[in-house]
């Protein structure tokens, strides 16, 4: 009881245990405040959805539809906590009509490349393929057929998914059913009993047919030139390619670099320090652990997704892991871990014990983490400007970066050569910075520096 | 720039907040010697050991090592113990050598590491980890890993401190060797019996600032003097108070009498004759502890004399 005193005493007394008192809280609301944030201040936006009704006879009725429901967010909603209206996030939709090219299949494919070019374009978020026969119940036996496909390269689009998708299969199902029972859409009759609406859905929704079916975008193969059609979207790819590769990178530098800390505070205790400074200039020492350091956490990926691979190989899942991704990962994995490593190095420098150090880390820790409060937002649009500018910052480079490149193949190469190089800078200054703080704090003891300690070490290196 | 000196330090100060831990020393040491760093503790050896060995820049003054200033020398040439012992302990001793002898650059430590080995008494240990060591062995641990190299300087602080009789003379043979092998050796100790056998030259610092400096000849003739040693056949006689004693050290049964300036011990014999029977009287020359006691002050238990 005597030895549990002492240690409680001495944990709660500690400034590291104030601090943590308010700042955990603290972070934790921040996650969710940032989350908020950046959904309440999302600017207003619109998204032009294409619209290719190969129904035939219909041609431009469903789009026309469409576009007398031009969709918005409800401009004012009540903020269930303090009861006041606030404008919501305004987000239009806009179809557009696109002729519908002739019925063969080449016509169609073709059609369809074209029009994913104008996706990529960003002319359009998307477009709509309206199956010809869509509005006919498929018959008993008749093959699978997705009545309408929606193409895209943003599958977790919220905004198309909530607002658009049940539009159009609307339209589209109303005709359908109308084709069936014309009198169910009698002007003024104002209900159906449930017998005559269960009736309806029942033959609008007969097996043999889905409803909205998501694929990718169209293209052609720059190997052999051919047309090739969207393949499903895939889930896979679309969501669990990035976030595990983000989760990894994230879990490496926390695997890799805060070993590193508590490495030179045992150096520092163990008296280690001075020994190796009879032999080496601190900075040779820093430089030695942080490769070392990379070495490992490298490697320790390579394992990782080597591994992944070989197992997803197995059951046919390993095109999900592509080459480039791979390189790209080990590009963005070594420089986060010469950042990170070097920031670990120089608090570990700094301190003399972990509890010293927790004060220090806490907006590391934070800085690190924000990327991860952000994930689903830049999975959801990819070259959003939001994806775009956190790809650039270069605490953020290393897992912005590969989730856009997970989820957009054909990035421009200068993006994420543009975030190498700022990366690249900025790791450069925050190794002279840790240099600066190693040299010194290396062979100090006793209390922690305060901010201003570390601001006139880094500054007159003293 | 002196090319006799291994080290050169002019008017060094070190500073850290308001404390001055190295006040205007000037300090030369030739090569090919062993010098002796003394002083109590706290007075500025390890960190005027630290400016040698450029883990600090000084605030004031030139530190010159191996005619090279602004820290131009080689740690590959300069071999650093430092006072604090410090090793991985989870290491076994000959892969912690091997580590320590590739940062000096050696490029096949392997022979060197079994000859030190050896030469210290250390050969079965070579595949025990570190913490399986005792103090006495980790520390011969270390200074062979600071020496490992042949460097041309070798900073020693505290290479005897914690060692038992038998390994402080083995590393006594083997800072000797080193000598002979063309090794500047610079050691700080408080075992003055032991500094005033094995240094050709001693440095005396105490609260930062330089007391003394030389060979034995020059210290003696600038600090020496005429040295008593008196036990009385009457324990209970206290001979401070003796004509021309200035001060009386009780050294178990005997007395260490300082004389005053211009005495000599024929002229105070008579005085302590008529303080009680003598057993023992005893007159030689000065001891480096008796310098050092009187140049720093007494320590607890001496007394002083008017």
């Amino acid at each position: 009881m005597v030895i549990a005193r002492r240690e409680f005493r001495a944990a709660v007394g500690s400034k590291a245990f104030l601090i943590s008192i308010i700042l955990m809280p603290v972070m934790m609301l921040g996650s969710i405040g940032v989350q908020l944030a950046l959904d309440k201040f999302r600017p207003d936006e619109e998204r032009t959805l294409g619209v290719i009704d190969r129904t035939p006879g219909q041609a431009a009725r469903i789009a026309e539809t469409l576009n007398l429901l031009s969709a918005e967010s409800a401009p004012v909603q009540t903020d269930p906590l303090s009861g006041k209206a606030e404008k919501n996030r305004t987000v239009r939709i806009k179809f557009v009509a696109i002729t519908p090219s002739a019925p063969d299949a080449e016509s169609i494919l073709k059609q369809r490349v074209e029009t994913a070019d104008r996706v990529r374009k960003r002319e359009l978020s998307g477009f709509f393929d309206i199956h010809p026969e869509s509005l006919t119940t498929p018959a008993k036996d008749a093959p699978a057929r997705d009545d309408v496909t929606y193409y895209t390269d943003r599958a977790f689009d919220r905004d198309v998914l909530t607002m658009a998708s049940g539009k159009v299969l609307a339209a589209v199902y109303l005709q359908r059913a109308a084709k069936i029972n014309p009198l169910l859409l009698v002007k003024g009759r104002t209900s159906y009993t449930p017998e005559e609406l269960a009736a309806l859905i029942r033959e609008t929704s007969k097996a043999g047919a889905r409803g909205l079916a998501m694929k990718d975008l169209p293209h052609m193969d720059a190997t052999s030139g051919q047309l090739v059609d969207g393949e499903e979207a895939k889930i896979a790819e679309n969501l669990i390619v990035p976030l595990v590769l983000v989760m990894l990178m994230f879990m490496v530098i926390m695997i890799g670099a805060s070993p590193l800390l508590q490495a030179v505070i045992e150096e520092k205790m163990q008296r280690i320090a001075e020994v190796l400074l009879g032999s080496a200039r601190p900075f040779e020492i820093l430089m030695g652990k942080l490769l070392g350091m990379t070495a490992v956490g490298v490697l320790l990926a390579l394992v990782y997704l080597l591994g992944g691979a070989f197992i997803a190989s197995r059951f046919d899942a390993g095109r999900f892991l592509r080459a480039d991704l791979v390189i790209w990962f080990v590009v963005f994995e070594t420089m986060a871990l010469l950042m990170f490593g070097s920031v670990f190095l120089a608090v570990g420098s700094a301190v003399s014990d972990i509890k010293q150090a927790q004060t220090l880390l806490t907006p590391v820790t934070l800085v690190m983490t924000i990327p991860l409060f952000v994930l689903m937002r830049v999975i959801e649009d990819p070259s959003s400007g939001l994806a775009r500018w956190l790809s650039l910052f270069p605490t953020a480079t290393p897992m912005m970066m590969l989730a856009r490149i997970a989820l957009q193949p054909d990035l421009p190469l200068w993006e994420p050569l543009l975030g190498v190089f700022l990366m690249l800078i900025t790791t450069l200054f925050v190794v002279l910075v840790a240099s600066r703080i190693f040299r010194i704090g290396y062979l100090a003891q006793g209390q922690a520096p305060k901010l201003k300690d570390l601001a006139g070490w880094i500054i007159r290196g003293e | 720039m002196s090319n006799a000196d291994a080290v050169v330090l002019e008017q060094v100060t070190k500073r850290f907040g308001n404390h001055i831990a190295v006040d205007k020393v000037d300090l030369r040491v030739k090569y090919g010697a062993i010098h002796g760093f003394l002083g109590p503790n706290g007075s500025g050896k390890t960190t005027t050991l630290r400016l040698i060995m450029r883990l600090f820049a000084p605030d004031e003054g030139r530190v010159e090592v191996m005619g090279e200033d602004h820290g131009g020398c080689s740690r590959d040439e300069v071999g650093y113990l430092p006072e604090e012992r410090g090793l991985y302990k989870t290491m076994k001793v000959g892969d912690l050598l091997n580590f320590l002898a590739r940062l000096k650059g050696v490029r096949q430590p392997g022979p060197l590491i079994d000859e030190w080995l050896e030469r210290l008494q250390l050969s079965e240990w070579k595949n025990k980890k570190v913490e399986a060591l005792s103090k006495g062995m980790a520390q011969k641990v270390q200074f062979i890993g600071a020496v490992i190299s042949r460097p041309k300087l070798a900073l020693l602080d505290e290479p005897f401190s914690g060692l038992d009789p038998v390994n402080a003379l083995v590393m006594r043979e083997a800072l000797v060797r080193l000598r002979e092998e063309g090794t500047t050796v610079i050691l700080s100790t408080h075992d003055l019996a032991l500094a005033e056998q094995m240094c050709d030259s001693f440095f005396l610092i105490h609260k930062g600032k330089n007391l003394l400096s030389g060979t034995w000849a020059e210290v003696q003739r600038d600090h020496g003097g005429e040295r008593v040693r008196i036990s009385f056949v009457d324990p209970g006689v206290r001979p401070m108070n003796a004509y021309g004693i200035a001060s009386a050290i009780p050294t178990g049964e005997a007395w260490e009498l300082r004389l005053y300036a211009g005495e000599t011990p024929e002229s105070v014999l008579p005085g302590l004759l008529n303080l009680g029977k003598i057993r023992r009287f005893e007159t030689g020359q000065s001891s480096l502890s008796d310098i050092f006691l009187r140049l720093v002050g007494a320590t607890a238990g001496a007394s002083v004399g008017h």
